[in-house]
């Protein structure tokens, strides 16, 4: 079991290594000094837009409906993380196809009220938008669970101590609140940090759209390393203080005398007011660009075989991946509280753009490629190495619900098993996973999900001929035929969505102390 | 404590956490069909101890043997699988995913009679009309007899029972505790129970350990123990008494309530009495005049609390009690003066 999870622990590092290998390697620096700043300033001014709108919006958010009544609060509660959905490139597609100077809008704004104005979509503040849309779900659902979590007796403490209501909220709630805010925001930096298919179709230069195009342009392993090294160095940080921030969480708090929070009933002005603002903002993170694109590649005919073998290849390798993922990332929970180290050591990978994660891998590939000879094989290989990439980057992932699962199975019961006739791997396979059954499922899906949006690691690592949606997407934009881009960007929607939806229900129904699954 | 008719045997047991001596050269019998109880405080080490018998701990130095098999030296540990022991945890630690027949049935799955096994074990502990229920809809009462029917399951040389009643209160507690004893009895298992209940270890147990910091530091039969304890910590593990200052001049001990025999070396030591065995008296040039601070009305009897010098002492009065501020003489019968170390 231990070798296992330093196996699995293992998987997740060594991409990372090749990164840094690669970077110091013999190589040629294709990418000026100059252009690694300009990519670099450009990254950090996109993530720090990203971290104030995301920051507003899903705080705002939780706390409207977390905390009072009004019309659709209930389905709110759940339908505001449905963005999590849609691949964020999809809804770049979208919005730049909705305001684009000949499109049908902006015709119709000069035709009919006589505005030719528009917001510039492909831009620095364009693409913060689009990512804020598409991330403000982790702020959103961070900052629910701790106001959910933090039970109605702080806040009733600070009443009785005579603050006003809204003294309370400030006093009390927002400083309770400031770990979980800082945790989503830095989930919503690290994907935007790891993003290529929206800013890249943007035509916003990351640093991450630096390796990709150093790989696919000038063919340079090293510079591709080069410029995945900050990235590295932030994502370790940015995780670094993603777990600090969960350290000071206050979802433990009180458990047992968790009270739940009377929300209070706005009037009707204030209701229809709150009602906008989430009805709005899930319009606008879902509904306007997705059901935009949906109209549009309605117009069209799709090329029904080539959608539907890389429908097959999502869905495919969503599964391999998840199911290696799991099964490694199960291995390494089982052992974490003997060896926590291994578990840190993995969490590293989640931060790491998939970009990032592809390019370490490339250089052990080339070996393993070289050393196949037949295209069968090497198409094995190609979809291993895939696979890989996919368990290394998301190991974390599925690691936090499954340990999250595991912690409903009391030390007792183990030993209870053990002193019953079970040895170690026994009592897992009839005691612990069993239990944490639920656990096991949701992170299967958090690991599908994610796998069948990705795209840079895919567009990287694929073997030759093995387009999934993601890939086949990204193409169709590339030559500017978006409504084409629509049908595969549906279809990855259709295969996540129900996923999601069932993943958020269950997050939003849960309480404290119910650590099933989640 | 070592007999030849031991199913459990420490000897010189010890097993320390970095620098923290957990236990400390533990040595421990369990006669044949007997029930001991391990008394001690929190901290005090006595769960540790009943884990390393389970095999749920390693040990650092000394060995322990069960059913005349060493199953724990410090190189070598039998896991707690292969060991005949079965535990009943503080928690029960039901498997909430099975029924109750299923986690009956969990550690014999292996047997050809274990359907039978486990119709039996569910009549002897009259859970039939639960079988098929789950953990989680049972009272604690029901749930702990699961706890014990799943650990009888598989014939255990011993059963190890870890704090059985400390998550039952009040009235249940009592009655939970007779079903068990009666239980464990009507099973002829030997048993060693862990508690910090010096009730429950007296109304349980055959033999008792008292342990304190690590140590055994006395064992016994609970009368026994109850009645001569050696020294202070293992009088106070056995319920509430008054400590008075005394002097040992040739072995003989000498404090304000009187006087008593004693082993121990000269000079100063300690003179308990239990509250119940100290009594109002009238009797002319006996006892000592002290004066009363409170009174509490416990139910049985009233909780007098009285002032000897700087020294506040409690006895138990029944019938009409004084009042808070009279002066009232107390003494003590001398064979319920202990002389303690």
């Amino acid at each position: 079991m231990r070798l296992l999870a330093w196996l699995a622990a293992a998987v997740a590092i060594a991409p990372l290594i090749g990164v840094v290998a690669a970077a110091f390697g013999e190589g040629r620096a294709d990418i000026a000094a100059s252009d690694l700043v300009r990519y670099a300033l450009t990254s950090v001014a996109l993530a720090l837009m990203v971290a104030v709108a995301t920051a507003v919006l899903g705080s705002v958010s939780a706390w409207l409906v977390v905390m009072h009544r009004f019309p659709g609060r209930s389905v709110f509660a759940w339908a505001l993380a449905l963005p999590l959905a849609a691949p964020v490139f999809a809804l770049a597609y979208g919005y730049s196809d909705l305001f684009d100077v000949a499109g049908d809008l902006r015709t119709w704004m000069r035709t009919v009220p006589g505005i030719d104005w528009g917001p510039q979509i492909r831009s620095l503040p364009g693409a913060a938008f689009v990512l804020s849309m598409a991330f403000y779900p982790y702020v959103y659902l961070t900052v629910r669970a701790a106001l959910v979590n933090q039970s109605s007796q702080a806040i009733e403490a600070a009443r009785s101590l005579g603050c006003s209501p809204t003294q309370a909220l400030l006093r009390v709630g927002l400083p309770l609140l400031r770990p979980a805010l800082a945790a989503g925001v830095a989930l919503a930096v690290m994907e935007t940090l790891a993003d290529y298919g929206a800013v890249q179709f943007l035509s916003v230069q990351t640093l991450t759209t630096g390796v990709v195009r150093s790989w696919f342009v000038y063919g340079s392993l090293e510079s591709a390393a080069r410029l995945a090294l900050p990235l590295l160095a932030t994502a370790a940080v940015l995780l670094w203080f993603e777990r600090l921030s969960r350290r000071g969480r206050t979802d433990e708090v009180a458990r047992a005398r968790w009270r739940p929070i009377q929300p209070t009933q706005l009037s009707a002005g204030r209701g229809a007011l709150a009602f906008g603002f989430c009805a709005g903002l899930l319009t606008l993170g879902l509904f306007l660009p997705v059901g935009w694109m949906a109209v549009n590649a309605i117009d069209i005919d799709p090329d029904v075989r080539r959608l539907a073998i890389a429908a097959s290849h999502s869905l495919g390798l969503a599964l391999g991946g998840a199911i290696t993922t799991v099964v490694l990332a199960t291995c390494l929970a089982l052992s974490a509280e003997r060896m926590p180290i291994a578990a840190r050591i993995s969490s590293l990978g989640y931060a790491t753009p998939g970009a990032v994660m592809a390019i370490g891998l490339l250089a052990p590939a080339s070996i393993v490629w070289q050393g196949v000879p037949g295209a069968v094989s090497g198409l094995g290989v190609g979809l291993m190495l895939l696979i890989y990439a996919y368990a290394a980057r998301l190991m974390a992932a599925a690691l936090e619900p499954i340990e999250a699962g595991l912690t409903r199975v009391t030390p007792s019961m183990v030993a209870a098993a053990r002193t019953l006739g079970r040895g170690e791997i026994g009592a897992a396979l009839s005691v612990r996973l069993p239990i944490a059954y639920g656990a096991l499922l949701t992170a299967t899906l958090v690991v599908f999900i994610d796998v069948v949006k990705e795209l840079p690691a895919t567009l990287i690592l694929r073997p030759f001929n093995v387009d999934t949606l993601a890939v086949i997407a990204d193409n169709y934009a590339r030559d500017e035929r978006l409504p084409n881009a629509g049908w595969p960007s549906l279809m990855i929607i259709a295969l996540t969505l129900p996923a999601v939806i069932w993943l958020t229900r269950k997050i939003t129904r849960s309480r404290p102390g119910d650590t099933n699954g989640h | 404590m070592a007999t030849d008719q031991a199913i459990v045997s420490v000897t010189g047991m010890s097993r320390a956490y970095g620098r923290k001596l957990a236990i400390d050269r533990a040595d421990l019998s369990l006669s044949r069909g007997r029930i001991l109880g391990l008394l001690g405080a929190s901290g005090s080490g006595k769960s540790t101890l009943l884990r390393a018998i389970a095999g749920l701990e390693n040990i650092d130095s000394g060995s322990i043997s069960i059913d005349g098999e060493v199953v724990s030296t410090p190189r070598r540990t039998t896991p707690p699988e292969a060991r005949r022991v079965g535990m009943v945890f503080q928690d029960f630690a039901l498997f909430p995913h099975l029924t109750v027949a299923q986690n009956i049935n969990f550690g014999v799955k292996d047997r050809p009679n274990r359907d039978a096994l486990v119709v039996d074990l569910l009549e002897r502990l009259r859970l039939v009309d639960k079988a098929g229920l789950f953990p989680h809809t049972l009272s604690g009462g029901e749930q702990q007899r699961v706890a014990l029917a799943r650990a009888l399951a598989r014939d255990p040389a011993v059963i190890l029972l870890d704090e059985p009643f400390s998550s039952l209160d009040g009235y249940l507690r009592a009655e939970v505790r007779d079903d068990l004893i009666q239980a464990l009895r009507d099973s002829g298992t030997s048993a060693i129970v862990v508690t910090h209940d010096a009730q429950d270890a007296m109304v349980m147990a055959d033999d008792l350990a008292l342990m304190e910091a690590g140590r055994i530091i006395q064992t016994g039969t609970p009368r026994d123990l109850y009645r001569h304890p050696t020294s202070v910590a293992a009088a106070r593990l056995l319920g509430p008494i008054n400590l008075i200052e005394a002097e040992v001049r040739h072995r003989m001990a000498t404090s304000v309530l009187g006087t008593a025999d004693t082993d121990l070396p000269e000079g100063r030591a300690w003179m308990g009495v239990r509250p119940s065995d100290l009594a109002l008296t009238t009797t002319p040039g006996e006892g000592q005049a002290v004066r009363v601070t409170s009174v509490s009305d416990v139910g049985a009897f009233n909780m007098v609390r009285v002032m000897l010098g700087m020294q506040t002492l409690a006895l138990h009065v029944s019938g009409e009690p004084p009042c808070v501020g009279d002066t009232i003489t107390i003494a003590a019968s001398p064979t319920h003066l202990r002389v303690l170390a």
